[in-house]
């Protein structure tokens, strides 16, 4: 089991929580839970609903749908990122390439601590309007 | 016949105090205004002569500006009630001065006069309206403004026609009309003194905001802002342009009623008369025709009748310069200007963004106002004293500007639809702000579009605005969004459909009640609820038909704050519900725990914190509200329980804080218990921030010594906000002295500790450890600015703070030069050496010379932050000493290893690490 010291260093490196102040960040990470996937593991299967953001601790996991192939994240990546911001249905799957450790921050949680912790909030704005700028630079070019 | 009266004006319980004192303060004030006025005049005309009046035009201007930074500045140390009092009372002992003056006047006497007079009229009028706007919130200007507006009429009536009484009838002379004027002055400020509220007046945040480097700004950085906005810069030019109109035909009025009556208290009894009248008129036009005429001619056409009657006066006194002429003339400017025209300029402004339009709209009262009389002056001027123009040929001067006046005014129209349909769509129309049908016309049919649109949120947000649009047929349309997917569009296509069709309402309402959306059916609820005599017997139907219409029914009770209509059910009535299964059963215990807020019977509380124990979050959540507003202090250890649980946290605060007085002493010892988590400290310090009272102040600062990191940091933005707010420190303030010495002592030991990690401190671990610190470091500029905002104006600290925290260079200096400007020496010095630019050495010199702290070395550093009471820089520093193992790291961890801290021992404890 990591620290909450430990996960806080995991999660700093997440771009929406870069921004967030460590303190609050500690109380996130005091209630994300790890959870442990074999290989060939899915972590969510496409049209799930979205509840929960993954950070990879150990191993790696392939973000896909059917063959097409998004992209593989590996250890101090984060995916499901989205799922913080809207309910929707999981767009595709993810599935573990190796035995993997990861931790999950579930999204109700994230919505009240976001509620109580302004500065998570501002943080997570900032990290956000980032992501759109980037969209809007990219549709552009 | 006063209870008639508050229901016409639709007073609510607590407004009739303060509403019929403002009434009678702005009567008073005006009464004075137009005892003043006429003597003004009259003195002036005959004193200075008629051909000097554009000179006293151009000194008014010249006056608007030191007056008005006087003005701003005392706004800066004082409420707007208590700058209302004073300005009243400084102008009214000025009065007898004036007086004095006026009975040997030399030349400029009457200059000081004219221009005393003039700024005595906006200062007050405006300063009042100010203090109106601050008392009352939105709704309820909307429903009292109007009234205060016929009191100003009326006392402007009663002023110029008291005004001939006194000269004609009781023989008064011009110059004791200053007198009158002095004491009703002094009885208006007697009243506004009264209009304070007992327990200390609403609004004690200074009049105007002192802030470094946003905010209002002054009064040139806000004219920039008018060329945002094409509509605002049509607004200034038809402003300007109407200014200087009147001023002329003010000037030929004037000089024409000078030479027929040669005597100043025949041309002050005249004056009086023409003010009075006049007044009277425009009160009668607003009452009966402004509306109509709105209506009937749009905003545009509304402002058009103004230049249009001006042009007909104009062209009448250039063919017969007579009294008869210019007093139409005159007259028609005086009716129109505050009635008709007045209304219809206020519309102009409603498509502009709110924020726009508070910065800029007091600029252009104000300093067009007086520019465009000062060009207007000069021009006269000019015409008269340069070439000689004879008075009745200015007329053509009148009517040229009359017609680029109403050329203006077809530009103004098509960019005001625009800016309409912009602001529609872009939602900027604050619906409280407009007036029951006024908005007509393009406007109008803005509004009808944006209901056959396509777009969900302009359909709910048009069908908001659709009590202001005027007989327009939108029955139809209405109708056929009763049916609409989005819920919200449903519920407010009902309360639109009860605005045109109460009974049509109610019949849609019935087929509402089994709506899926809670707020559909509890908008049916209210409908129905306002269309029966029978409440009791209403409630009863119901309840019976059904788990849907009941949870609705409930909902509009808990909202209605009625306890004696729950008190006709039996408490065995809810007992079926808490047993409930299925779709509406989860719904109808919130339900239940929200409209048990208000009932006091035992069996009810007994159902509620049954309730409050429900597995399901959202009834919990409900039911601890609603336990709150009991403020049963048996309750209260239970409710500080709940601050640990993360689900129901947030709505024990709530519950908390409803306590108010009661609950301070419970929560400052939550604050200060180190037994508890420091997230229920955090919690608990929130809480005591949410208590609008002196006391809550108080118990936040007295659990401040013992208070570290996150939670000082908290305790202190609460104090902050509460100062903000408008409670006031009590105590003395060496201890807010204090807490800053302290404050500032630790930023300098661990500034110096953090230039030592610079070096040393590696990795993962490192990196992360000289993030808290600089964290620790920004919080703790954050506190000092929060313990000055403890003694100055927070706001302005507030702003202050984050100039020196942010990266822009410019506004940072702002900041610095502000605070020069704002504290005394002993806190300058304290806070300067904290902010300026200096190198590292400098700062630690400062630190030393200062408060004695020296960290030489990365052990002294480490020793330093291994002491510090901040929990989770402990655990941080902890963590990093265990991966990087330096020296004395042994020691160290085994001290961690019994730290009280539990995050601190489990960073000691766990095994391997990142790097």
């Amino acid at each position: 089991m990591r620290s909450i010291v430990e996960k806080v260093i995991l999660l700093q490196r997440v771009d929406v929580f870069a921004d967030v102040p460590t303190e609050p960040l500690s109380v996130l990470a005091a209630s994300a839970d790890e959870v442990n996937v074999l290989e060939g593991d899915a972590v969510y299967r496409e049209g799930e609903r979205a509840d929960a953001l993954y950070l990879v601790l150990d191993g790696r996991i392939r973000l896909h749908q059917g063959d097409r192939s998004f992209g593989e994240i590996g250890p101090g990546e984060a995916f499901g990122t989205w799922a913080l911001f809207d309910e929707e249905p999981r767009l595709g799957d993810a599935t573990a390439l190796e035995s993997s450790a990861l931790l999950r921050i579930d999204r109700e949680e994230f919505i009240d601590l976001m509620a109580d912790h302004v500065q998570i909030a501002q943080g997570v704005i900032r990290a956000v309007s980032r992501r759109l700028r980037a969209l809007a630079e990219r549709s552009a070019g | 016949m006063i209870r008639r009266l508050g229901a016409w004006l639709d007073l609510r319980p607590g407004e009739g105090r303060l509403t019929t004192l403002l009434f009678l303060q702005y009567f008073l004030l005006l009464t004075a205004y137009y005892f003043l006025k006429p003597a003004r005049d009259a003195l002036f005309l005959i004193g200075a002569g008629a051909e000097l009046l554009p000179a006293a035009f151009v000194v008014s201007a010249l006056l608007a500006a030191p007056v008005a930074g006087l003005y701003a500045r005392a706004g800066r140390r004082l409420s707007v009630q208590t700058l209302t009092v004073v300005t009243l009372l400084v102008l009214a002992f000025q009065l007898p001065v004036l007086y004095l003056l006026l009975r040997e006047p030399a030349a400029w006497v009457f200059y000081l006069l004219y221009a005393w007079v003039g700024m005595f009229g906006i200062l007050t009028t405006s300063q009042f309206w100010l203090l109106a706007g601050e008392l009352f919130d939105a709704s309820q200007a909307r429903r009292i403004f109007p009234a205060l507006g016929v009191a100003g009429i009326l006392g402007a009536f009663f002023g110029g026609e008291l005004t001939r009484r006194a000269v004609v009838d009781w023989g008064f002379g011009t110059e004791e009309l200053l007198l009158a004027g002095l004491a009703t002055t002094l009885a208006s400020a007697t009243v506004a003194l009264l209009a304070r509220s007992p327990g200390g007046p609403p609004t004690n945040e200074p009049a105007h905001r002192a802030r470094p480097s946003s905010g209002d700004g002054g009064g040139w950085r806000n004219l920039k802002l008018l060329g945002r906005s094409r509509l605002l810069t049509l607004i200034v030019a038809l402003t300007g342009l109407s200014v200087l109109v009147t001023a002329v035909v003010d000037y030929q009025f004037k000089a024409v009623s000078a030479a027929a009556y040669p005597d100043a208290r025949a041309l002050a009894s005249f004056l009086g008369s023409v003010y009075g009248l006049t007044s009277l008129l425009s009160l009668l036009l607003q009452l009966v025709l402004a509306g109509r005429l709105l209506r009937w001619l749009g905003v545009a056409g509304a402002l058009a009748v103004l230049p249009a009657v001006l042009t007909l006066g104009a062209a009448g006194l250039l063919v017969a310069p007579t009294v008869l002429a210019a007093t139409l003339l005159r007259g028609g400017d005086l009716v129109l200007k505050h009635s008709v025209q007045r209304t219809a300029r206020e519309m102009l402004f409603l498509p502009v963004p709110a924020e726009l339009k508070r910065r800029t709209k007091v600029v252009i009262d104000i300093f067009v106002d007086r520019l465009g009389r000062g060009a207007a002056g000069l021009l006269l001027l000019g015409l008269t004293l340069g070439l000689h123009v004879p008075l009745r040929w200015i007329s053509v001067l009148t009517v040229v500007l009359l017609l680029g006046w109403l050329l203006l005014l077809t530009a103004l129209r098509r960019e005001y639809v625009d800016a309409f349909r912009q602001a529609l769509a872009r939602r900027q129309i604050e619906p409280g702000e407009l007036r029951r049908g006024s908005v007509t016309g393009s406007a109008a049919a803005a509004v009808i579009a944006a209901l056959d649109g396509g777009n969900d949120r302009q359909i709910a947000y048009a069908l908001e605005l659709l009590p202001n649009l005027r007989e327009t047929d939108t029955e139809p349309r209405v109708r056929a969004l009763l049916d609409h997917p989005i819920a919200g569009v449903r519920r407010r296509a009902l309360v639109a459909l009860n605005d045109i069709d109460a009974s049509g309402a109610l019949v849609a309402a019935r087929d509402f009640l089994s709506d899926e959306n809670l707020e559909v059916r509890v908008t049916a609820v209210d409908r129905i609820a306002e269309a029966d005599d029978d409440l009791p017997a209403t409630l009863r139907r119901l309840f019976a038909a059904g788990p849907s219409a009941r949870n609705a029914a409930l909902i509009w009770l808990s909202r209605r704050g009625d306890p004696a209509l729950l008190g006709g059910f039996a408490a065995s009535e809810f007992t079926g519900l808490l047993e409930e299964s299925g779709a509406h059963a989860v719904e109808g215990r919130r339900a239940l725990a929200y409209a048990l807020r208000d009932a006091s019977r035992p069996e009810c509380r007994a159902f509620l914190e049954r309730l409050a124990n429900d597995s399901e979050a959202t009834v919990a959540r409900a039911a601890i509200r609603s336990l709150g507003a009991g403020r049963d202090m048996r309750r209260l250890p239970w409710l500080l329980e709940k601050l640990e649980s993360r689900p129901l946290r947030r709505a024990a605060r709530e519950a908390l804080v409803d306590y108010g007085r009661d609950g301070l002493l419970a929560l400052r010892d939550a604050v200060c218990d180190p037994g508890r988590s420091l997230v229920a400290r955090t919690q608990s310090a929130r809480a005591l921030g949410g208590v609008r009272d002196p006391e809550a102040l108080d118990a936040l600062l007295e659990a401040l010594p013992g208070a570290r990191g996150g939670l000082r940091r908290e305790i202190l933005r609460q104090a902050v906000l509460l100062r903000a707010s408008g409670v006031k420190l009590r105590g003395d303030r060496w201890r807010v002295i204090d807490a800053l010495d302290d404050e500032a002592a630790r930023w300098f030991s661990l500034y110096q500790s953090r230039r030592l990690l610079r070096r040393h401190a590696e990795g993962d671990s490192g990196a992360l450890l000289r993030r808290v610190v600089d964290e620790r470091l920004r919080d703790g500029l954050e506190n000092c600015f929060s313990l000055l905002g403890l003694l100055h104006d927070p706001r302005g600290l507030l702003d202050a703070c984050a100039g020196v925290l942010g990266d822009d260079r410019r506004r940072r200096g702002h900041a610095v030069a502000y605070l020069e400007q704002l504290l005394e020496p002993d806190l300058r010095e304290r806070i300067l050496p904290l902010i300026d630019d200096r190198d590292a050495d400098a700062v630690w010199a400062a630190g030393h010379a200062r408060y004695g702290t020296a960290i030489r070395n990365h052990g002294a550093a480490l020793a330093y932050l291994a002491a510090s009471h901040d929990d989770w820089l402990r655990a941080c520093l902890v963590h990093h000493v265990r991966v990087e193992r330096p020296e004395g790291a042994a020691e160290l961890l085994s001290r961690a290893a019994l730290d009280p801290a539990p995050v601190v021992r489990e960073a000691a404890h766990v095994a391997g690490g990142f790097r």
